[in-house]
């Protein structure tokens, strides 16, 4: 070893990195420069000299490179061979692009669905500065009482005096009721739904456009009205709207000031119009609601405040602490609590008593993904596995090009080329897919998607980026095992016998993962099913069939109770009729009642009716008995369910009473327990009081029959009290059925998906068994020639997928009946899983996967084995 | 007009038109560098712009011998082109008439 010679590990850098053509040139001439400066300047100087010289000559174009001249052409080889294959393997190709287009919409429909539930009320310009003040009440043993999403009415204008900065809007919309919008000039009239009173900041705070009308003015007038354009084309046509007056509960003059936009999808309230707050006194008298406008108690209004920039909702808390004791009613101060909740979070984290819409769990986000990703991995699956099957078709030509001198990078990269393009064309399939499957995907998700917020250029470019990956790691697998062969052993084999071994293994292993998703997916459907079926279908308790229900609020009947039933009764259709104030199986409300044995008034659900409860409602009475129409005292009584005797002294019901307002009310009998609220709470103790004022709807039993001649026949009645209002009964089972529509919509997108997630597994099994006929083709008629039979044939086939399919189901039943009890959990009531279910899903998956592995052993075994065996 | 060339370039060109007699490589170029203009040039410098000249066809290169200085490598021998004198030539008529243009005044100053 030379000591004068220069640093080889620099020479050794200079070799790595240049072009061979070019290193005589460079390494000679950096060498010879070294010797001439080392006999000048030293060694030590030459050396340092030449390393730098190395690292100048590390240049760019000094770079080694890969032959250019073929890469053009080798790429569009690559495109040649994978579009022959394509081409030549119809099947194949459709399974994988159809199946991977499958999954892509489908992924791609439930990340927009996904996206819109996480984008609600973030089109509002501040929306990360408003927050909703909600009310947490508890009980003095320190259980919750009432979680709601409303405050009381005083909370939103001393909020203001107290905290001049802190901008806040209330909205108070008419509770259980929809008020009638007359407009005089048409004679139309229709009860709306979505009428919301709101405090003059409320475009302040929230930014919904007005396409007429001036925001800053709109609502500062007491009598005006902000519509939105589809209201407004409802009432007026095409007529400007501005100017124009609108009469509320036939007693309120209304002018149009504004139009506002329509309320976009992803807002958690959709309001139809917006009146000022101004006048809630004279709204209140003229629909007939005499629980005042002002005070600590009743609390229906939602308080949304504009918290200043760099202001925390933390710290706003406090200042809410403090509020609470410095305001509320001296009662009151230690069981209330005020706190923020962000405008952001309402649709998919706060679940409270009096939410404006229901919104959604974040539960049914975290369903959509999995199944998203359960649906991609199975397409994907069917891609791996019908590549790595037809390896032994490509092994040849993979031992070729390696004897031709292609590298394993260089197949690699075909062979990524090739799944790239194959998931390019299933993205394109998968936009046509989408286009044709969104509105039915909107009405099964029941959210409209607003398309316009969600296709950004970036989730475009996500979309794509995704799908390039996708392609990567489906071909990954693929990639790295045909460009693994070695070449001379495919050359000389025949080839067949690749493909079996570990790949086999693996790709059976995949197909059972496939069929472990989808037998779980079913097995979810199957008892979310079931559990929509028990909640809708269990008995409550009183009849909730054949009973129509008729809003009187605001009307004269309230009045002439009496002689509407008596009315009613005359028709030959009705059994029964009876005043009540709320829907019952919806929801009663809690009032305070004085119960002996507390010392504070007691909050508890109280429902208010007349006579014939018992009878309309199917009621049973278990002592006692019911309100007596002759006898007047009865009008102040109460009755109450079993439950109640947990709350009554002694446990007993017999005479005792119960304070209602000022008086002394005593309790003349005992009801079963019904459920009178939905079935995600448990039965509470339950007052059944007679008022007059209290009630909202007559409640009708109609004798089972013709639906539209009893509505007419009713209709008939109303028109003799209000000839003026129009007529809108609804029946109690349908409003009911109502309340359970989140797990209704969920069984719908898990069943519809699981059901997409069995076809795409049944895909990737069709091609893995018409591939496995093909190799075994000659066997099978060498077979026939030997003497097998049909059954034995097909047996043989379809054998080896049985098992798979069997094994699938041993492992999903366990985890399916885990994440469903799991789920059933969260339900006071609910059904229990049977072990049928299971049964059923076994055979069923069982049943599909001989029904699409059959169809091709069956064709198999049926060729005349003399032309099979003649091949070759 | 002839091919576009900067000023070391052009100095470098020039070098191997005045070293026609000898081997022009890339250190024999560097040492005449370093010895009519007194200052260093380094090698992969000169590397970089004999490869620019020759991509413009000024220069032609064949491999020339091994020396056991170089640890066995060749070297690479450039010779000057038709088209590099005659680009050279017009840069100096360029020049000339340029100068030809400066009123004799000035230059004394």
């Amino acid at each position: 070893m030379k000591t004068n010679s220069p640093p080889k590990w620099a020479d050794r850098i200079l070799e790595w990195y240049c072009d061979p053509n070019l290193i005589d040139e460079i390494q000679g001439d950096l060498h010879e420069g070294f010797y001439i400066r080392q006999s000048r300047e030293g060694l030590f100087k030459a050396r340092l000299f030449f390393i730098k010289e190395v690292f100048l000559s590390l240049k760019w174009r000094n770079r080694k490179r890969s032959q250019p001249s073929n890469f053009r052409s080798m790429l569009s080889n690559y495109v040649k061979i994978a579009f022959r294959n394509f081409t030549r393997q119809k099947l194949y190709s459709f399974i994988n692009v159809f199946g991977l287009a499958l999954g892509i919409t489908c992924v791609f429909l439930l990340t927009l669905y996904v996206l819109n539930e996480k984008s609600y009320d973030r089109f509002h310009t501040k929306s990360d500065q408003i927050f909703r003040v909600v009310q947490k009440v508890t009980e003095p043993n320190g259980s919750i009482l009432e979680y709601s999403a409303s405050v009381p009415w005083s909370v939103g204008p001393v909020l203001q005096t107290d905290y001049p900065d802190v901008l806040n809007v209330r909205m108070y919309k008419a509770w259980q009721k929809s008020p009638l919008i007359n407009y005089k000039d048409q004679d139309k009239g229709f009860y709306e739904n979505e009428v919301f009173f709101v405090d003059t900041t409320f475009f302040d705070i929230f930014s919904f456009p007005l396409v007429k009308g001036n925001p800053l003015t709109a609502l500062k007038n007491p009598q005006s009205v902000v519509l939105t354009e589809s209201m407004a084309t409802k009432y007026f046509g095409n007529e400007d709207p501005i100017g124009k007056t609108l009469k509320l509960e036939n007693s309120l003059d209304l002018t149009v000031t504004g139009v506002a936009k329509d309320v976009p999808p992803n807002s958690h309230f959709h309001f139809d119009f917006l009146i000022p707050l101004l006048n809630i006194g004279d709204i209140f008298e003229a629909t007939g609601n005499q629980w005042g406008y002002e005070g600590w108690y009743w609390n229906p209004v939602h308080t949304y405040v504009l918290l200043p920039e760099r202001y925390a909702a933390s710290d706003f808390d406090q200042e809410l602490k403090d509020f609470v004791v410095k305001h509320f009613p001296e009662r009151l101060r230690d069981l209330n609590e005020l706190h923020t909740q962000a405008l952001t979070d309402i649709h998919l984290q706060s679940n409270l008593y009096q939410e404006i819409e229901p919104g959604r769990s974040e539960s049914s986000i975290h369903i959509a993904i999995s199944i998203a990703v359960f649906i991609l991995l199975i397409a994907s699956i069917n891609f791996v596995n019908l590549t790595t099957a037809r390896s032994t078709q490509r092994a040849k030509e993979v031992g070729m090009r390696k004897v031709m001198g292609s590298t394993r990078n260089k197949l690699i990269f075909q062979f990524f080329s090739e799944s790239i393009l194959v998931c390019m064309l299933s993205f394109l399939l998968s936009m046509v897919m989408i286009l044709l499957l969104l509105s039915p995907f909107e009405s099964l998700v029941e959210t409209k998607l607003n398309l316009e917020y969600l296709v950004t250029p970036q989730l475009i470019g996500v979309v794509l980026f995704s799908i390039l990956m996708l392609g990567v790691l489906a071909g990954l697998y693929p990639a790295i095992l045909l460009s693994s062969y070695q070449p001379a052993k495919i050359l000389k084999s025949s080839g067949s016998g690749l493909g079996n071994g570990t790949g086999a293994l693996f790709r059976k292993s995949l197909v059972a993962l496939q069929f472990t998703i989808s037998v779980v997916l079913i097995i979810a459907t199957l008892i979310i099913y079931q559990q929509h079926q028990f909640l809708t279908q269990k008995g409550l308790g009183f009849d909730k069939d054949e009973i129509v229900m008729i809003p009187i609020q605001g009307t004269s009947i309230k009045q002439k109770r009496t002689e509407f039933k008596n009315e009613l009764k005359k028709n030959a259709q009705v059994v029964a009729a009876c005043a009540i104030s709320d829907i019952l199986g919806q929801d009663v409300p809690n009032r305070p009642f004085g119960i002996i044995g507390y010392d504070t008034p007691q909050d508890l659900p109280g429902l208010f009716t007349d006579h014939d409860f018992i009878e309309t409602f199917g009621v049973k009475l278990l002592g006692g008995r019911d309100f007596d129409e002759v006898n007047e005292n009865d009008q102040r009584t109460f009755l109450v369910n079993e439950n109640m005797l947990h709350i009554l002294k002694d446990s007993i019901w017999e005479n005792q009473g119960v304070r209602w307002g000022r008086q002394e009310r005593p309790i003349i009998g005992m009801v079963e327990n019904f459920h009178f609220s939905d079935l995600r709470q448990p039965v509470k103790p339950l007052l059944i009081g007679f008022s007059e004022s209290f009630i909202g709807y007559v409640a009708v039993r109609v004798k089972p029959g013709d639906v539209m001649a009893t509505t007419k026949a009713l209709d008939k009645t109303w028109r003799l009290f209000e000839p003026e209002r129009p007529f809108v009964p609804f029946f109690l089972n349908d409003e009911l059925n109502q309340l359970y529509k989140a797990e209704k919509s969920m069984g719908a997108i898990v069943s519809t998906f699981s059901m997409l997630a069995i076809v795409i597994a049944c895909l990737g099994l069709f091609g893995l068994a018409t591939y496995t006929v093909t190799l075994r083709v000659r066997e099978i008629g060498i077979r026939k020639v030997m003497g097998a039979g049909i059954t034995s044939i097909v047996s043989l086939i379809t054998k080896d997928f049985v098992v798979l399919v069997l094994i699938a189901n041993v492992i999903a039943w366990p985890v399916a009946w885990y994440v469903m009890d799991f789920w059933l959990g969260t339900f006071v009531y609910r059904t229990t899983i049977h072990w049928w279910i299971f049964g059923v899903v076994g055979l069923t998956t069982l049943l599909i996967a001989l029904i699409t592995t059959g169809f091709q052993s069956l064709r198999a075994a049926t060729l005349n084995p003399a032309q099979v065996i003649r091949e070759e | 007009m002839g091919v576009q060339i900067g000023n070391l370039e052009e100095t470098i060109l020039l070098l191997v038109l005045i070293m026609g007699e000898q081997e022009v490589y890339g250190v024999s170029v560097a040492e005449a560098y370093k010895k009519q203009l007194n200052k260093p040039i380094s090698i992969p410098a000169v590397h970089t712009v004999l490869k620019r000249l020759e991509e413009k066809g000024l220069v032609k290169s064949e491999f020339g011998e091994v020396s056991p200085l170089r640890g066995g490598k060749r070297k690479r021998i450039y010779t000057i082109s038709k088209l590099g004198q005659r680009t050279l030539t017009e840069i100096k008529r360029g020049r000339e008439e340029l100068w030809n243009l400066v009123p004799s005044i000035n230059i004394s100053k």
